[in-house]
This record gives structure tokens, sequence and C-alpha cells, in this order.
């Protein structure tokens, strides 16, 4: 029979080896938290990335939360020293941002380790380098071109343009119909305005032009982007929608109108392939096709690739576990098939700047999407691309690319006008080093 | 007697320190916070640099401040006529009529969150397939009209509340007044220009001072529906104000709007209590 002590000592015996026990079987938590998504989105991400990890660290948890103002909500946190331990922004100017405020951990030890240097494109990792170190991995990775109705395109026997002749002769034949030759409108995402501006600059001054002001060697204020701009106002007003329409109408509306014929064609990123599958805004059966948007000027090349950066992803350096948090910031770019699984259970969103074997993709699959972003990374591998404005600008010149561009729409102020400003802005954020990098041409 | 009011303030400040040290921490330092802030450039992390009355400078020679200004008063000139006579002609209405099952009615939309107001009203105005379709014009997607738009259905979902409000104080107005009137051979509008409105005066005025305060701090109506478009018609104080801190991390000059936003809040307190020192009772 144990004494009262002996029996206290033996539960206090038993009571630290059940601590002991708990605490090592206590999981690391790693929190991400995600732009706003669908619980489907969710699942799927925690289907084909998250639980492929967990099954393999299974003293790993991954806390996956939407957070409908990401970058607001971020910001607040991690300017508070708080923040979760992935860090997703919406691209390198933001994430760069942080970096410099010294609030992410470097990830090139990492990259280098899983061979990720040998993957990813160099331009997409230089451009997340604060003073020579990588510290945000693109996670989606996007581009301009034309999706268009191929039905509609088919049975009036009207072919993808490649130049400007071409582009104005088509839009002028779908005028010719009562057909609006391009759907679109800002409601709800104003920046919506530079996707246009992103492909009318790019295409029409080209690349190199572009990629010089880019690096502060020539100005913005240069004939051939001005000109550009004034392209773009008469095109715009000629085929898009009436302002006042494209000022009220979003996505669920300018997708419908071209998958029933309202319109031919949409001049957007890839990331409109999350609609294409979806009936609630691609209404009809009616098939849909994707070009790269043509040269619009003469020895300007096509095809060529306007890449942006959607979203990036980073460790938080007040992480509790930065090693664990960068090991599976890793494996998400390490693990292809899931990549591939995302490409049908999360199309549009999860392009990652990695090369998919096509063995690897599932059939259900949309193949225009998919080779829509073959089409993209086999570009930019070739040195075929251009720079989206929403990567590649300072915060105010970002803004005032988007916002000013109505003025000219409107007649308030001149092309000329609008590129000064541009110019005068742009000048002012490179001196601030507000620019994200911009990698050498190869 | 300054004895007796002593011993009653240390009596009754155990109940009242728990909301004064809330409000403190709440409301008082991140004002003074805010302030200070609006005396330095900074993005909101990383280097904090002093730069004196610089963003009140940049504020003020910014075309997109004034024109914000603009709408905010725009906006308070519609607050201040519109739902007011609305409200103080449905509180006579039904102080005449007793129609007081109405209520329910049009407190409706007041209840609804602005989320939701502006859901339903994205939908009326979608020139798509909105009634703006049959109307064949785009409200929010026109910059001649936008704005304008916007105030429509922020009266909608507003009006009601005056209208209780006021139904409120008429209801406390001696119905002998009436009565007398009457006998007198006052008409209706005479019985509501000569005893409801100055009776009720006290709330009116209330009412009208705090709609110029809430006037400058109105954000919401336009992110939720324009974010401050189309081409800047729509841009108010308090939007150009979050861009700036969230977009643009200028969080100096998004504070020196702030303290813009709160002089004209400073300046409808000023107007309050200058009524009450002429004798207006408010």
């Amino acid at each position: 029979m144990l004494s009262t002590k002996n029996f206290l000592l033996l539960i206090t015996i038993l009571l630290i080896c059940l601590l002991t026990v708990s605490i090592g079987q206590q999981k690391i938590k790693i929190t991400w938290w995600y732009e706003s998504a669908t619980p489907e989105d969710v699942e799927a991400m925690q289907k084909d990335l998250i639980e492929p990890y967990i099954k393999a660290h299974p003293n790993v948890e991954i806390e996956l939360t939407v957070k409908e103002n990401l970058q607001e909500v971020l910001r607040t946190a991690m300017g508070a020293g708080e923040g979760p331990d992935i860090v997703m922004t919406m691209g390198p100017a933001e994430a760069n941002r942080y970096a410099a405020a010294g609030l992410l951990l470097p990830l090139d030890e990492y990259i280098k380790k899983a061979g990720l240097d040998k993957e990813i494109p160099s331009l997409l990792l230089d451009v997340g380098k604060v003073k020579g170190k990588i510290y945000s991995i693109p996670k989606t990775i996007e581009s301009m071109g034309i999706l268009y109705n191929k039905s509609l395109f088919d049975e009036n026997n009207w072919k993808v343009p490649t130049n400007y002749k071409e582009w104005t002769a088509l839009c002028d034949a779908i005028k010719k119909k009562g057909i609006l030759p391009v759907a679109a409108g800002n409601s709800g995402w104003r920046p919506t305005n530079e996707h246009f501006v992103t492909v009318y600059l790019n295409n029409y001054a080209g690349p190199e032009n572009v990629y010089r002001a880019l690096r502060g060697l020539s100005s913005w204020t240069e004939p051939v982007f001005v000109k550009a701009i004034e392209t773009f106002k008469n095109d715009f007003l000629n085929y898009w929608p009436k302002y006042d329409i494209y000022s009220s109408i979003g996505p669920n509306e300018f997708v419908n109108m071209v998958s029933s014929r309202k319109a031919a064609m949409l001049v957007v990123g890839t990331w409109a392939f999350q609609w294409t599958g979806n009936p609630d805004y691609w209404v009809s059966k009616d098939k849909w096709g994707w070009a790269p948007f043509p040269s619009l000027r003469e020895g300007v090349e096509y095809p060529i690739a306007n890449i942006g950066i959607g979203t990036t992803l980073s460790v938080n350096k007040k992480s509790k576990y930065p090693d664990v948090a960068a090991d599976f910031l890793i494996s998400i770019f390490k693990n292809k098939e899931g990549i591939a699984k995302l490409l049908r259970d999360y199309p549009g969103e999860w392009v990652a700047p990695i090369d998919i074997p096509s063995n690897l993709v599932p059939p259900e699959v949309d193949p225009v999407f998919y080779s829509a972003i073959k089409t993209q990374y086999d570009l930019l591998r070739k040195g075929k691309y251009g720079y989206t404005t929403w990567t590649f600008l300072g915060p105010e010149t970002w803004q005032w690319c988007y916002e000013g561009i109505e003025q000219v729409w409107l007649g308030k102020i001149s092309a000329l006008d609008y590129m000064k400003k541009w110019n005068d802005i742009f000048k002012k954020e490179l001196k601030e080093g507000l620019v994200p990098p911009i990698p050498i041409r190869r | 007697m300054k004895t007796r009011n002593n011993k009653e303030l240390i009596q009754y400040m155990p109940f009242l320190l728990p909301t004064l040290i809330l409000n403190l921490l709440i409301v008082l330092f991140p004002s003074i916070s805010t302030i200070l802030l609006s005396l330095f450039e900074w993005s909101g992390f990383g280097k904090i640099k002093f730069v004196g009355i610089k963003n009140f400078i940049s504020i003020f020679s910014d075309n997109l401040v004034i024109s914000a200004i603009l709408h905010n008063i725009i906006w308070t000139i519609i607050f201040l006529t519109i739902p007011v006579i609305l409200g103080l002609t449905v509180a006579e209405l039904l102080r005449r009529t007793k129609w007081e099952f109405l209520q329910p009615f049009y407190f409706f939309p007041v209840i609804l969150p602005t989320v939701v107001v502006c859901f339903i009203w994205g939908f009326i105005y979608n020139p798509v397939y909105g009634l703006a379709k049959y109307l064949g014009i785009a409200i929010l997607g026109n910059p001649s009209t936008a704005l304008y738009g916007l105030a429509f259905a922020n009266i909608w979902a507003w009006w009601g509340f005056l209208g209780a409000v006021f139904y409120s104080a008429v209801q406390s107005i001696s119905k002998e007044l009436y009565e007398s009137a009457s006998l007198d051979g006052a008409s209706g509008w005479q019985q509501f220009r000569y005893i409801t409105l100055p009776q009720i005066a006290p709330t009116l005025v209330f009412m009208e001072i705090m709609t110029i305060i809430w006037s400058f701090q109105v954000f919401d109506w336009v992110w939720l529906t324009t974010q401050g478009g189309p081409a800047g018609s729509t841009e108010l104080l308090a939007t150009l104000l979050y861009k700036k801190a969230f977009s643009l991390y200028k969080v100096g000059e998004a504070a020196a709007d702030g303290v813009l936003i709160s002089m004209f809040g400073f300046l409808s307190v000023g107007l309050y209590f200058y009524l009450s020192k002429r004798g207006i009772e408010v």
C-alpha cells in the first residue's frame, strides 16, 4: 500500500511524463494568409498543396486563412511586427517594401538548396531581390492576351490578329456585325485600366523601349510612348464599351457579354481562365480561344508575353519556425503534381513559374488554358517578354497609370500630359528606390 | 458646497473611470498619434522622418484633395437638405395621421448593413441587367451622375432614421398648442411652420450638426461601389486617405488628410457651441 507521499510523487511523475509526451507531439503550426478565395478554392489548395506536405511532415500543421482585404490587413499586421508565417503579397513592389524594412527572411539558401534557381526563370527571382538577396518567390505568373469567342470567330471566319492592321480590320468587321469588339469594365477593380495601358505600351513601343524607360535610361515622354497612349485612346473610344458602361460593369458582365456574343473578345490576363470554366460567367456552350495581343507597330516582335507577377510568397522574419515555413514554401514549388492539379482545381490562379510536364496535367484541365500558360512560359524563357505595369512600377506611378488614363479617355488631358506626369512620378520613385529592380534583359 | 461636489465626484469616479480609460486608449491616444504622424514622412514601417507641415502643403496643393473637399461639401449640402425634408415631412404626417404602423417600413432600410444596400443599389444601377438598363443611363459609370447616384442610395437608407428622430421630438410637443392654433384658424402648413419647427429646433439643429460631421467621414458608400471613380468623380477625403495609407504607403500624408477631416468636424462642433451660447437651445 502506497503512502500518501509516495502516491502524490507517483501522480506528479505521471503528469510530467504526459506533459513531456504532449509537448513532444505538439504540432508546429505554420500560418498562411490568403487573399479572397471561395471555399472551393481553399479546399483545392488544402487537397493539392497542403495535405501532401502534412503527410510527409506529420508534426506540422498548415493553417490557411482567407483575408478579404489581405493587402490592408497584412500591412497593419506586418507593421506591428506580427503577421503570418507565409506572407502573400500582391507582387514584388509590395514584397520588396517589407523586405527593405527587414520584415522578411532571405530565401537564397533555400532556393539554391532545392534547385529552384535552375527551374524558375531568373527574371522572376531577380525582381524580388533587395540588396542582392531574394525575399519573395512569384506564385502566379500572368500575361496579357486576347480571350475570344472561338465559335463566333469560326462562324465568321475571323482570324486572330498579329499586327495593328489586322487588329483594326478585325474590330471594324466585328462592329459591322453590331457586336462590341472588346468587352471590358472596371467596376469593382479600378486598376483594370492598367491592363490595357500595359499591352499598348509594350506592344506599340516595344519591350526594349519599356525596359530602357523602367531602368531610367530613357524618358517616358518619348514619342513612341505618347503615340502608344494616343493609339490606345483611339481604340478605346472605338472598340471598347462606352465609358459610362465600362465604369459600371465587371467580370460578371463582360465575360457574359463575350460568351453570349454581345461582344467578341476580352483583352485580359491569364487569370480570365478562372471565369471561362465557370457557367456563372461563361454562360453559353460557345468555345473560347486565347492568343497573344498583336504587335501594334512595325518592328515590334510578335508574339510577346507581357509578364506580370500576380502574387508572391515570402517567409515572415518574425516566424517562430522560419526554417519550417521556408521548407513548406519551397515544397510548394517542388510539388509539380500539386501545381498541375491546381490548374484543374483552381484555374488561372496558381500559375507557378515552373515548367509542368504535360504528363502531370490532369485531362480535365482546359487545353486552351494550358496552351496559354505554356506559351507564356516559353516566350519568357526565349526572352520574348514585356513588362506589366502592376509588377514593375512603384506605387504612385502605378496609381497614376490607371487613374490618369481615364483623364485621357475623357479628353481632359493629352497623352503627352499623361506621360509627362508619369515620367515625373516615376523618376521620383526611382530615386527613392521604390521601383522594383529590373533585371538585365537577356 | 464645493467639498460636497468633490466628495460626490470621488464617489462617481469608479463608475466613470473604465469608460474614461477606454476612451483615452481608443480615441485620444490614436487621435494624438494621427496629429503627430501628420508631421512625419513614413511608409508604415522602416524609417520615419520629421517633415513639419510639408504633408499639409502637399495635400493642399493636390488637385485631387481640392476636388475631394468639393465632393464632400456637395455631399454635405445634399444631406443637410433632402433627407431632412423627407424626415420632417414624414414626422409631421405621422403626427397628423397617427399611422404609426408605417414606421417599420420607412425604418427598414436604416437597419440594413451598408454592404447590403450597396449591393441592392449596385444592381438597380447596373446598366446591363439592372433597372438602369431600361432607363438607358449608367448612373454610377457617368462622372456627372455618379456622386448623386451614390448620395441617392445613401438617402434611401438614411432618411428613415431622421424621420424616427424627428417624430420622437414631435411627440413631445403639447397637443394643446395645435388645438389652439387650429381653433385660431391656422392651416396645416402654418401649424408646421410656427409650432412644429420651432418646438423641435434643438433636435433639428443637432441632427444638422451631426450630418456635417458624418458627411466628411463618408467612406464605405464610395469604397463599396465606385472606389472614387469614375475618373475621380466620387473621390472623397476618406477614400483618398485610405488610398494614401494602404496603396501609396504615405502614412504621414494620410494622417494629414485625417486631420483635415477632423477640422471639419471641429468646425461643426464649434458651430454647435456657438449656437448654444447664442441661446439657441441645442
